[in-house]
Protein backbone atom coordinates (compact mmCIF):
# COMPACT_ATOMS: atom_id res chain seq x y z
CA UNK A 1 0.00 0.00 0.00
CA UNK A 2 1.26 3.21 -1.13
CA UNK A 3 0.03 6.40 0.82
CA UNK A 4 -2.32 8.40 -0.46
CA UNK A 5 -3.36 12.04 0.39
CA UNK A 6 -6.04 11.81 -2.06
CA UNK A 7 -7.56 9.48 -0.61
CA UNK A 8 -7.78 10.51 2.71
CA UNK A 9 -9.37 13.60 1.10
CA UNK A 10 -12.00 11.71 -0.28
CA UNK A 11 -12.41 10.40 2.34
CA UNK A 12 -13.47 13.29 4.61
CA UNK A 13 -16.83 13.88 2.06
CA UNK A 14 -18.71 11.95 3.43
CA UNK A 15 -21.65 13.19 5.31
CA UNK A 16 -19.83 16.64 4.04
CA UNK A 17 -22.53 19.18 5.39
CA UNK A 18 -20.82 21.25 2.53
CA UNK A 19 -22.71 19.09 -0.38
CA UNK A 20 -25.55 21.18 0.88
CA UNK A 21 -24.61 24.57 -1.05
CA UNK A 22 -23.96 22.55 -3.95
CA UNK A 23 -27.46 21.71 -4.49
CA UNK A 24 -29.07 25.11 -3.40
CA UNK A 25 -26.53 27.44 -4.67
CA UNK A 26 -27.02 26.36 -8.84
CA UNK A 27 -31.00 25.89 -7.63
CA UNK A 28 -30.99 29.56 -7.26
CA UNK A 29 -28.96 30.66 -9.56
CA UNK A 30 -31.03 28.80 -11.93
CA UNK A 31 -33.95 29.94 -10.78
CA UNK A 32 -32.94 33.91 -10.95
CA UNK A 33 -31.96 33.60 -14.19
CA UNK A 34 -35.17 31.35 -15.63
CA UNK A 35 -36.66 34.08 -14.07
CA UNK A 36 -34.92 36.81 -15.48
CA UNK A 37 -35.18 34.98 -18.97
CA UNK A 38 -39.40 34.54 -18.48
CA UNK A 39 -39.37 38.48 -18.09
CA UNK A 40 -37.32 39.73 -20.85
CA UNK A 41 -38.87 37.55 -23.56
CA UNK A 42 -39.52 40.63 -25.82
CA UNK A 43 -35.54 40.92 -25.99
CA UNK A 44 -34.15 37.45 -25.41
CA UNK A 45 -34.67 35.82 -28.81
CA UNK A 46 -31.80 33.54 -29.08
CA UNK A 47 -33.64 30.52 -27.15
CA UNK A 48 -31.29 28.12 -25.37
CA UNK A 49 -28.32 30.89 -25.61
CA UNK A 50 -30.41 33.63 -24.02
CA UNK A 51 -31.33 30.95 -20.92
CA UNK A 52 -27.65 30.08 -20.76
CA UNK A 53 -26.60 34.04 -20.79
CA UNK A 54 -29.42 34.32 -17.93
CA UNK A 55 -28.72 31.40 -16.27
CA UNK A 56 -24.55 32.52 -16.00
CA UNK A 57 -23.88 35.80 -15.71
CA UNK A 58 -24.71 35.92 -12.04
CA UNK A 59 -23.73 32.67 -11.33
CA UNK A 60 -19.87 32.85 -12.88
CA UNK A 61 -19.80 35.98 -11.21
CA UNK A 62 -21.04 35.45 -7.91
CA UNK A 63 -22.34 32.22 -6.68
CA UNK A 64 -19.76 29.50 -8.66
CA UNK A 65 -17.36 32.01 -6.89
CA UNK A 66 -18.87 32.03 -3.72
CA UNK A 67 -19.37 28.21 -3.95
CA UNK A 68 -15.46 27.61 -4.37
CA UNK A 69 -14.54 30.28 -1.70
CA UNK A 70 -17.19 28.24 0.49
CA UNK A 71 -15.91 25.06 -0.87
CA UNK A 72 -12.06 25.82 -0.13
CA UNK A 73 -12.99 27.10 3.09
CA UNK A 74 -14.61 24.03 4.28
CA UNK A 75 -11.47 21.72 3.29
CA UNK A 76 -9.09 24.16 5.15
CA UNK A 77 -11.54 24.50 8.18
CA UNK A 78 -11.38 21.06 8.32
CA UNK A 79 -8.01 20.71 9.55
CA UNK A 80 -8.25 24.32 11.09
CA UNK A 81 -9.79 22.62 13.53
CA UNK A 82 -8.45 21.40 17.06
CA UNK A 83 -5.58 19.63 16.48
CA UNK A 84 -6.25 18.60 12.73
CA UNK A 85 -3.41 19.82 11.23
CA UNK A 86 -0.80 18.04 14.14
CA UNK A 87 -1.65 14.74 12.48
CA UNK A 88 -1.72 15.79 8.83
CA UNK A 89 1.63 17.57 9.03
CA UNK A 90 2.86 14.34 11.49
CA UNK A 91 1.89 12.40 8.67
CA UNK A 92 4.52 11.15 6.29
CA UNK A 93 3.03 13.13 3.55
CA UNK A 94 4.43 16.16 2.29
CA UNK A 95 2.71 19.36 2.22
CA UNK A 96 2.48 19.70 -1.28
CA UNK A 97 0.75 16.67 -1.83
CA UNK A 98 -1.36 17.61 0.65
CA UNK A 99 -2.20 20.91 -0.61
CA UNK A 100 -2.43 19.08 -3.86
CA UNK A 101 -4.84 16.68 -2.54
CA UNK A 102 -7.35 19.66 -1.42
CA UNK A 103 -6.32 20.69 -4.98
CA UNK A 104 -8.09 18.11 -7.11
CA UNK A 105 -10.56 17.50 -4.48
CA UNK A 106 -11.48 21.82 -5.18
CA UNK A 107 -11.54 21.25 -8.46
CA UNK A 108 -13.77 18.07 -8.32
CA UNK A 109 -16.77 19.80 -6.49
CA UNK A 110 -16.21 22.89 -8.79
CA UNK A 111 -17.07 19.99 -10.96
CA UNK A 112 -19.90 18.78 -9.52
CA UNK A 113 -21.04 22.31 -9.85
CA UNK A 114 -21.12 22.68 -13.07
CA UNK A 115 -22.62 19.70 -13.53
CA UNK A 116 -25.58 20.97 -11.91
CA UNK A 117 -25.53 24.47 -13.52
CA UNK A 118 -25.60 22.18 -16.90
CA UNK A 119 -28.61 19.92 -15.60
CA UNK A 120 -30.18 22.59 -13.98
CA UNK A 121 -29.65 24.61 -17.34
CA UNK A 122 -31.46 21.81 -19.57
CA UNK A 123 -34.33 21.06 -17.17
CA UNK A 124 -35.19 24.96 -16.98
CA UNK A 125 -35.07 25.14 -20.70
CA UNK A 126 -37.18 22.21 -21.17
CA UNK A 127 -39.76 23.43 -18.61
CA UNK A 128 -40.17 26.96 -20.21
CA UNK A 129 -40.53 25.07 -22.99
CA UNK A 130 -37.51 25.74 -25.08
CA UNK A 131 -37.45 23.40 -28.33
CA UNK A 132 -34.84 20.84 -28.50
CA UNK A 133 -32.11 20.33 -26.84
CA UNK A 134 -28.87 22.42 -26.18
CA UNK A 135 -25.98 22.61 -28.64
CA UNK A 136 -22.66 20.84 -27.55
CA UNK A 137 -20.53 23.75 -27.11
CA UNK A 138 -22.39 24.15 -23.86
CA UNK A 139 -20.93 21.14 -22.69
CA UNK A 140 -17.63 22.57 -23.90
CA UNK A 141 -18.04 25.94 -21.67
CA UNK A 142 -18.48 23.94 -18.85
CA UNK A 143 -15.74 21.46 -19.53
CA UNK A 144 -13.68 24.64 -19.75
CA UNK A 145 -14.85 26.51 -17.05
CA UNK A 146 -13.95 23.03 -14.92
CA UNK A 147 -10.63 23.47 -16.60
CA UNK A 148 -9.95 27.63 -16.03
CA UNK A 149 -11.97 27.32 -12.58
CA UNK A 150 -8.62 25.26 -10.89
CA UNK A 151 -6.76 28.89 -10.69
CA UNK A 152 -9.82 29.88 -8.55
CA UNK A 153 -9.61 27.04 -6.27
CA UNK A 154 -5.89 27.00 -5.65
CA UNK A 155 -6.01 30.78 -4.92
CA UNK A 156 -9.11 30.02 -2.39
CA UNK A 157 -7.03 27.08 -1.16
CA UNK A 158 -4.49 29.72 -0.51
CA UNK A 159 -7.10 32.52 1.00
CA UNK A 160 -8.58 29.92 3.28
CA UNK A 161 -5.42 27.93 4.16
CA UNK A 162 -3.91 31.61 5.65
CA UNK A 163 -7.55 33.36 7.00
CA UNK A 164 -8.82 30.80 9.28
CA UNK A 165 -12.15 32.42 9.60
CA UNK A 166 -14.83 30.42 7.23
CA UNK A 167 -16.76 33.67 5.98
CA UNK A 168 -13.89 36.19 4.64
CA UNK A 169 -12.56 33.70 2.48
CA UNK A 170 -15.80 33.05 0.49
CA UNK A 171 -15.84 37.23 0.63
CA UNK A 172 -12.90 37.47 -0.89
CA UNK A 173 -13.72 34.70 -3.89
CA UNK A 174 -17.22 36.99 -4.36
CA UNK A 175 -14.44 40.45 -4.62
CA UNK A 176 -12.92 38.03 -6.92
CA UNK A 177 -15.47 36.75 -9.53
CA UNK A 178 -16.79 40.71 -9.72
CA UNK A 179 -13.08 42.13 -10.05
CA UNK A 180 -13.09 39.12 -12.89
CA UNK A 181 -16.13 40.41 -14.74
CA UNK A 182 -15.15 43.74 -14.84
CA UNK A 183 -11.65 42.71 -15.84
CA UNK A 184 -12.88 40.50 -18.89
CA UNK A 185 -15.28 42.94 -19.44
CA UNK A 186 -12.42 45.18 -20.41
CA UNK A 187 -10.21 43.06 -22.08
CA UNK A 188 -8.03 42.07 -19.14
CA UNK A 189 -9.14 38.69 -18.17
CA UNK A 190 -6.26 36.84 -18.06
CA UNK A 191 -5.04 39.23 -15.15
CA UNK A 192 -7.18 37.89 -12.60
CA UNK A 193 -7.65 34.45 -12.10
CA UNK A 194 -11.32 34.72 -10.82
CA UNK A 195 -11.84 36.08 -14.31
CA UNK A 196 -11.10 32.48 -15.96
CA UNK A 197 -14.43 31.07 -15.25
CA UNK A 198 -16.49 34.06 -16.47
CA UNK A 199 -14.91 33.95 -19.80
CA UNK A 200 -14.80 30.16 -20.23
CA UNK A 201 -18.37 30.13 -19.84
CA UNK A 202 -19.19 32.55 -22.49
CA UNK A 203 -21.77 34.19 -19.65
CA UNK A 204 -21.96 37.57 -21.11
CA UNK A 205 -22.04 36.46 -24.58
CA UNK A 206 -19.12 38.30 -25.46
CA UNK A 207 -17.95 35.50 -27.26
CA UNK A 208 -15.96 32.21 -26.45
CA UNK A 209 -13.00 31.11 -25.83
CA UNK A 210 -12.01 30.00 -29.66
CA UNK A 211 -9.07 27.66 -30.64
CA UNK A 212 -6.62 30.45 -31.38
CA UNK A 213 -7.25 31.56 -27.44
CA UNK A 214 -7.10 28.17 -25.90
CA UNK A 215 -2.91 28.43 -25.11
CA UNK A 216 -3.21 31.82 -23.23
CA UNK A 217 -6.28 30.59 -21.17
CA UNK A 218 -4.29 27.08 -20.45
CA UNK A 219 -1.47 29.16 -19.59
CA UNK A 220 -2.81 31.40 -17.60
CA UNK A 221 -4.73 28.62 -15.55
CA UNK A 222 -1.49 26.59 -15.04
CA UNK A 223 0.53 29.94 -13.89
CA UNK A 224 -2.21 31.42 -11.43
CA UNK A 225 -2.62 27.67 -10.03
CA UNK A 226 0.91 26.76 -9.58
CA UNK A 227 1.80 30.35 -8.03
CA UNK A 228 -0.89 29.66 -5.82
CA UNK A 229 -0.24 26.24 -4.56
CA UNK A 230 3.52 27.42 -4.80
CA UNK A 231 2.63 30.15 -2.25
CA UNK A 232 0.58 27.27 -0.10
CA UNK A 233 2.98 24.93 0.27
CA UNK A 234 5.60 27.82 1.12
CA UNK A 235 3.36 28.87 3.76
CA UNK A 236 2.86 24.88 4.98
CA UNK A 237 6.41 23.80 5.06
CA UNK A 238 8.05 27.01 6.40
CA UNK A 239 5.68 28.43 9.14
CA UNK A 240 4.91 26.62 12.51
CA UNK A 241 2.04 24.30 12.85
CA UNK A 242 -0.82 26.26 14.55
CA UNK A 243 -3.59 24.46 16.34
CA UNK A 244 -6.92 26.10 17.06
CA UNK B 1 22.90 3.28 25.56
CA UNK B 2 21.51 3.28 22.38
CA UNK B 3 18.73 6.74 21.75
CA UNK B 4 16.04 6.80 19.33
CA UNK B 5 15.26 10.75 20.42
CA UNK B 6 18.23 12.90 21.30
CA UNK B 7 18.50 16.42 20.95
CA UNK B 8 21.19 19.02 21.85
CA UNK B 9 20.58 22.45 22.65
CA UNK B 10 17.30 22.58 21.42
CA UNK B 11 15.07 26.13 21.77
CA UNK B 12 12.35 27.59 20.79
CA UNK B 13 11.11 31.08 21.06
CA UNK B 14 8.38 33.19 20.19
CA UNK B 15 9.31 36.78 19.66
CA UNK B 16 11.28 37.32 23.08
CA UNK B 17 9.55 34.54 25.01
CA UNK B 18 11.92 31.24 25.02
CA UNK B 19 9.12 28.48 25.78
CA UNK B 20 12.09 25.52 25.54
CA UNK B 21 15.45 26.77 26.27
CA UNK B 22 18.84 24.80 25.43
CA UNK B 23 17.14 21.30 25.58
CA UNK B 24 19.45 18.13 26.34
CA UNK B 25 16.74 15.07 25.73
CA UNK B 26 17.67 11.43 25.69
CA UNK B 27 14.68 9.06 25.13
CA UNK B 28 16.71 5.61 25.13
CA UNK B 29 15.43 3.12 22.18
CA UNK B 30 13.08 0.49 23.55
CA UNK B 31 11.67 2.13 26.37
CA UNK B 32 8.98 4.59 28.11
CA UNK B 33 10.08 8.00 28.50
CA UNK B 34 8.02 10.24 31.17
CA UNK B 35 8.18 13.95 30.02
CA UNK B 36 7.31 15.44 33.43
CA UNK B 37 6.31 19.05 34.00
CA UNK B 38 3.93 21.82 35.04
CA UNK B 39 1.60 23.08 32.38
CA UNK B 40 3.15 25.49 30.11
CA UNK B 41 6.58 23.89 30.67
CA UNK B 42 7.37 23.35 27.04
CA UNK B 43 6.32 20.03 27.00
CA UNK B 44 3.86 20.10 23.59
CA UNK B 45 6.42 22.26 21.94
CA UNK B 46 9.16 20.18 22.48
CA UNK B 47 7.30 17.10 21.15
CA UNK B 48 5.91 19.13 18.24
CA UNK B 49 9.65 19.75 17.17
CA UNK B 50 10.23 16.29 17.01
CA UNK B 51 8.03 15.77 14.25
CA UNK B 52 8.48 18.31 12.35
CA UNK B 53 5.64 21.00 13.61
CA UNK B 54 7.58 23.73 14.61
CA UNK B 55 10.97 24.60 14.10
CA UNK B 56 13.59 24.88 16.25
CA UNK B 57 14.85 28.73 16.89
CA UNK B 58 18.24 26.48 18.25
CA UNK B 59 19.78 23.28 18.31
CA UNK B 60 19.07 20.55 16.70
CA UNK B 61 17.02 17.20 17.04
CA UNK B 62 17.61 13.58 15.86
CA UNK B 63 14.96 10.98 15.92
CA UNK B 64 15.49 7.16 15.08
CA UNK B 65 18.53 8.54 13.87
CA UNK B 66 17.98 11.06 11.37
CA UNK B 67 18.36 14.65 11.86
CA UNK B 68 14.81 16.62 11.92
CA UNK B 69 15.14 18.93 9.33
CA UNK B 70 12.33 19.78 6.97
CA UNK B 71 13.37 17.31 4.19
CA UNK B 72 13.62 14.31 6.44
CA UNK B 73 10.02 15.32 8.01
CA UNK B 74 8.45 12.62 6.01
CA UNK B 75 10.99 9.94 6.17
CA UNK B 76 10.68 10.27 10.43
CA UNK B 77 7.15 10.65 10.30
CA UNK B 78 6.73 7.24 8.68
CA UNK B 79 8.16 5.77 11.76
CA UNK B 80 6.89 7.99 14.33
CA UNK B 81 3.11 8.00 15.92
CA UNK B 82 2.01 10.92 17.65
CA UNK B 83 -1.23 11.96 19.95
CA UNK B 84 -0.25 15.35 20.43
CA UNK B 85 -2.46 18.61 22.38
CA UNK B 86 -5.92 17.07 21.69
CA UNK B 87 -6.86 13.95 19.45
CA UNK B 88 -7.54 14.79 15.71
CA UNK B 89 -10.70 13.40 14.33
CA UNK B 90 -13.31 14.82 11.72
CA UNK B 91 -16.74 14.80 13.48
CA UNK B 92 -18.88 14.44 10.87
CA UNK B 93 -17.34 11.03 10.03
CA UNK B 94 -17.06 7.59 11.98
CA UNK B 95 -14.31 6.33 13.94
CA UNK B 96 -13.59 4.07 11.56
CA UNK B 97 -13.79 6.71 8.36
CA UNK B 98 -11.35 9.06 10.80
CA UNK B 99 -9.34 6.11 11.06
CA UNK B 100 -9.19 5.44 7.03
CA UNK B 101 -8.11 9.03 6.65
CA UNK B 102 -4.58 7.60 8.99
CA UNK B 103 -4.79 4.50 6.99
CA UNK B 104 -4.72 6.36 3.74
CA UNK B 105 -2.06 8.89 4.42
CA UNK B 106 0.17 6.23 6.08
CA UNK B 107 -0.46 3.39 3.46
CA UNK B 108 -1.38 0.77 5.75
CA UNK B 109 -3.69 -2.34 4.97
CA UNK B 110 -7.08 -2.43 5.67
CA UNK B 111 -6.21 -4.54 8.70
CA UNK B 112 -4.68 -1.66 10.49
CA UNK B 113 -7.60 0.00 11.40
CA UNK B 114 -9.89 -3.15 12.93
CA UNK B 115 -6.36 -3.82 15.50
CA UNK B 116 -6.14 -0.33 16.21
CA UNK B 117 -10.13 0.05 17.34
CA UNK B 118 -9.65 -3.40 18.99
CA UNK B 119 -6.75 -1.88 20.90
CA UNK B 120 -7.98 0.91 22.47
CA UNK B 121 -11.24 -0.61 22.66
CA UNK B 122 -13.41 1.44 19.97
CA UNK B 123 -14.51 -1.55 18.22
CA UNK B 124 -18.07 -1.71 18.46
CA UNK B 125 -18.91 2.32 18.09
CA UNK B 126 -20.10 1.13 14.48
CA UNK B 127 -21.91 4.05 12.47
CA UNK B 128 -21.60 6.49 15.54
CA UNK B 129 -20.29 9.69 14.15
CA UNK B 130 -17.50 11.27 16.53
CA UNK B 131 -19.16 14.30 17.63
CA UNK B 132 -21.26 11.98 19.85
CA UNK B 133 -18.16 10.73 21.29
CA UNK B 134 -17.23 11.77 24.72
CA UNK B 135 -13.55 13.57 25.30
CA UNK B 136 -12.54 9.60 26.58
CA UNK B 137 -13.83 8.07 23.48
CA UNK B 138 -12.02 10.67 21.12
CA UNK B 139 -8.71 10.14 23.41
CA UNK B 140 -9.12 6.81 22.60
CA UNK B 141 -9.50 7.16 18.80
CA UNK B 142 -6.43 9.70 18.80
CA UNK B 143 -4.47 6.72 20.42
CA UNK B 144 -5.60 4.37 17.98
CA UNK B 145 -4.24 6.92 15.60
CA UNK B 146 -0.82 7.03 16.76
CA UNK B 147 -0.48 3.21 16.91
CA UNK B 148 -1.72 2.75 13.55
CA UNK B 149 1.13 1.12 11.47
CA UNK B 150 3.37 0.04 14.59
CA UNK B 151 5.68 2.89 14.53
CA UNK B 152 8.82 2.51 16.33
CA UNK B 153 8.66 5.26 18.43
CA UNK B 154 5.33 7.22 20.04
CA UNK B 155 4.76 10.57 21.23
CA UNK B 156 1.98 11.18 23.75
CA UNK B 157 0.91 13.98 25.01
CA UNK B 158 -1.21 14.15 28.01
CA UNK B 159 -2.81 10.77 26.63
CA UNK B 160 -5.01 10.26 29.65
CA UNK B 161 -6.60 13.04 29.27
CA UNK B 162 -10.27 12.94 29.77
CA UNK B 163 -10.17 9.45 30.49
CA UNK B 164 -12.06 8.06 33.34
CA UNK B 165 -10.14 5.64 36.06
CA UNK B 166 -10.76 2.46 34.76
CA UNK B 167 -9.83 3.81 31.27
CA UNK B 168 -6.48 5.47 32.46
CA UNK B 169 -5.35 2.26 33.95
CA UNK B 170 -6.03 0.33 30.73
CA UNK B 171 -3.92 2.99 28.43
CA UNK B 172 -1.19 3.23 31.31
CA UNK B 173 -1.03 -0.58 31.01
CA UNK B 174 -1.27 -0.27 27.24
CA UNK B 175 1.93 2.39 27.23
CA UNK B 176 4.07 0.12 29.43
CA UNK B 177 3.67 -3.32 27.47
CA UNK B 178 4.19 -1.22 23.86
CA UNK B 179 8.60 -1.41 24.00
CA UNK B 180 8.09 -5.30 24.96
CA UNK B 181 5.16 -6.51 22.75
CA UNK B 182 5.88 -4.21 19.54
CA UNK B 183 9.93 -3.32 20.86
CA UNK B 184 8.38 0.58 20.22
CA UNK B 185 9.72 3.42 22.23
CA UNK B 186 7.42 5.99 23.93
CA UNK B 187 7.70 9.47 24.85
CA UNK B 188 5.00 9.97 27.28
CA UNK B 189 4.28 13.43 28.91
CA UNK B 190 2.03 14.61 31.91
CA UNK B 191 1.69 16.95 34.30
CA UNK B 192 1.09 14.32 36.93
CA UNK B 193 4.04 13.21 38.72
CA UNK B 194 2.51 9.97 39.66
CA UNK B 195 1.02 9.15 36.43
CA UNK B 196 5.03 9.01 35.01
CA UNK B 197 5.78 7.47 37.99
CA UNK B 198 3.47 4.15 36.92
CA UNK B 199 4.25 3.96 33.16
CA UNK B 200 8.06 4.74 32.87
CA UNK B 201 11.24 3.63 33.49
CA UNK B 202 13.55 7.13 31.97
CA UNK B 203 11.81 10.37 32.94
CA UNK B 204 12.95 14.11 32.25
CA UNK B 205 11.70 16.48 34.28
CA UNK B 206 11.20 20.08 32.33
CA UNK B 207 10.36 23.43 34.26
CA UNK B 208 10.33 27.08 32.18
CA UNK B 209 11.85 25.32 28.98
CA UNK B 210 14.80 23.79 31.09
CA UNK B 211 15.79 20.40 31.52
CA UNK B 212 15.75 20.36 35.26
CA UNK B 213 16.48 16.80 36.00
CA UNK B 214 16.87 13.04 33.37
CA UNK B 215 17.68 9.89 34.10
CA UNK B 216 16.26 6.50 35.13
CA UNK B 217 13.10 6.84 37.31
CA UNK B 218 14.52 3.88 39.79
CA UNK B 219 17.61 6.57 40.39
CA UNK B 220 15.22 8.73 41.91
CA UNK B 221 13.51 6.32 43.95
CA UNK B 222 17.05 5.07 45.11
CA UNK B 223 17.68 8.50 46.82
CA UNK B 224 14.00 8.23 48.71
CA UNK B 225 15.19 8.63 52.49
CA UNK B 226 13.49 5.88 54.93
CA UNK B 227 12.64 5.86 58.13
CA UNK B 228 9.95 4.79 61.17
CA UNK B 229 7.57 6.49 62.52
CA UNK B 230 6.13 5.17 65.71
CA UNK B 231 3.30 5.93 68.60
CA UNK B 232 4.07 5.20 72.04
CA UNK B 233 2.43 5.41 75.53
CA UNK B 234 5.36 8.39 76.16
CA UNK B 235 6.70 9.66 73.19
CA UNK B 236 8.74 12.48 74.81
CA UNK B 237 10.70 9.59 76.73
CA UNK B 238 10.74 7.02 73.59
CA UNK B 239 12.28 10.49 71.69
CA UNK B 240 15.21 10.83 74.51
CA UNK B 241 15.82 7.23 74.66
CA UNK B 242 16.02 6.80 70.75
CA UNK B 243 17.51 10.03 70.01
CA UNK B 244 14.90 10.93 67.98
CA UNK B 245 13.05 13.84 66.59
CA UNK B 246 9.16 14.26 67.21
CA UNK B 247 7.80 15.60 64.00
CA UNK B 248 4.92 18.05 63.41
CA UNK B 249 1.99 15.53 63.60
CA UNK B 250 3.47 14.25 66.92
CA UNK B 251 5.30 10.86 65.69
CA UNK B 252 8.80 10.02 66.93
CA UNK B 253 10.91 9.75 63.78
CA UNK B 254 13.92 7.09 64.02
CA UNK B 255 16.06 6.62 60.98
CA UNK B 256 15.34 3.50 59.00
CA UNK B 257 16.61 0.31 60.63
CA UNK B 258 17.32 -3.32 59.94
CA UNK B 259 15.19 -5.59 61.27
CA UNK B 260 17.33 -6.94 64.08
CA UNK B 261 17.69 -3.47 64.77
CA UNK B 262 13.85 -2.72 65.01
CA UNK B 263 13.62 -6.15 67.21
CA UNK B 264 16.26 -4.41 69.93
CA UNK B 265 14.69 -1.50 69.84
CA UNK B 266 10.52 -2.57 70.30
CA UNK B 267 12.62 -4.47 72.97
CA UNK B 268 14.18 -1.57 75.17
CA UNK B 269 11.06 0.42 74.97
CA UNK B 270 8.99 -2.42 76.62
CA UNK B 271 12.11 -2.93 79.08
CA UNK B 272 11.96 0.94 79.75
CA UNK B 273 8.26 0.35 80.18
CA UNK B 274 6.97 2.56 77.30
CA UNK B 275 4.16 0.60 75.18
CA UNK B 276 4.50 1.26 70.97
CA UNK B 277 0.99 1.91 70.03
CA UNK B 278 1.86 2.25 66.16
CA UNK B 279 4.99 1.54 64.20
CA UNK B 280 5.21 2.67 60.29
CA UNK B 281 7.80 2.22 57.89
CA UNK B 282 7.94 5.44 56.08
CA UNK B 283 9.64 6.93 53.08
CA UNK B 284 10.34 9.98 51.33
CA UNK B 285 7.95 11.36 48.70
CA UNK B 286 8.72 11.26 45.18
CA UNK B 287 7.92 14.99 44.20
CA UNK B 288 10.20 15.95 47.57
CA UNK B 289 12.80 14.14 46.02
CA UNK B 290 12.30 15.92 42.50
CA UNK B 291 12.13 18.88 44.53
CA UNK B 292 15.19 17.99 46.44
CA UNK B 293 17.32 17.54 43.26
CA UNK B 294 15.98 20.36 41.23
CA UNK B 295 16.20 22.80 44.16
CA UNK B 296 12.86 25.11 44.49
CA UNK B 297 12.72 25.57 40.51
CA UNK B 298 9.61 23.06 39.93
CA UNK B 299 6.27 22.59 41.00
CA UNK B 300 4.62 19.71 39.59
Amino acid sequence: MHASALRAELVKLHRAPIWVAFIVVPLVAAAIGTFNYQNNLEILKLGWFDLWTQHTLFESMFFLQALVGASCSWLMRLEHRGANWNQLMASPVSAARVLAAKLAVGWLMLGVALAATGALFIACGKLIGLSGLPGPEYAQWLALAWVGGVASVACQLFVSLVIRNFAAPVGVAVIGGITGFFAYAYDSGYLCPYALIVMALNSNGHGAIGAGQMVPFLATTAAFTLLALGAAVLVLSRRDIRTS
Amino acid sequence: MEACVATRGLSKAYGKSEVVSGLNLCVPAGSVYGFLGPNGAGKTTTMKMLVGLVRPSNGSATVLGKQVTPRNRVLINARVGSLIESPSCYPHLTARENLEIVRSLRGLSKSAIDEALATVRLERTGTKLVRAFSLGMKQRLGLAAALMGKPDLLLLDEPTNGLDPAGIQEIRELIRELPVERGCAVLVSSHLLSEIDQMSEYVGIISHGKMAWQGPIRELHAQARRWLALRTTDDTRAAQLLEAAIDADGWVQVGALGDDDAARMSLMLMREGIGIIRLEERREELEDIFLKLTGTGVSL
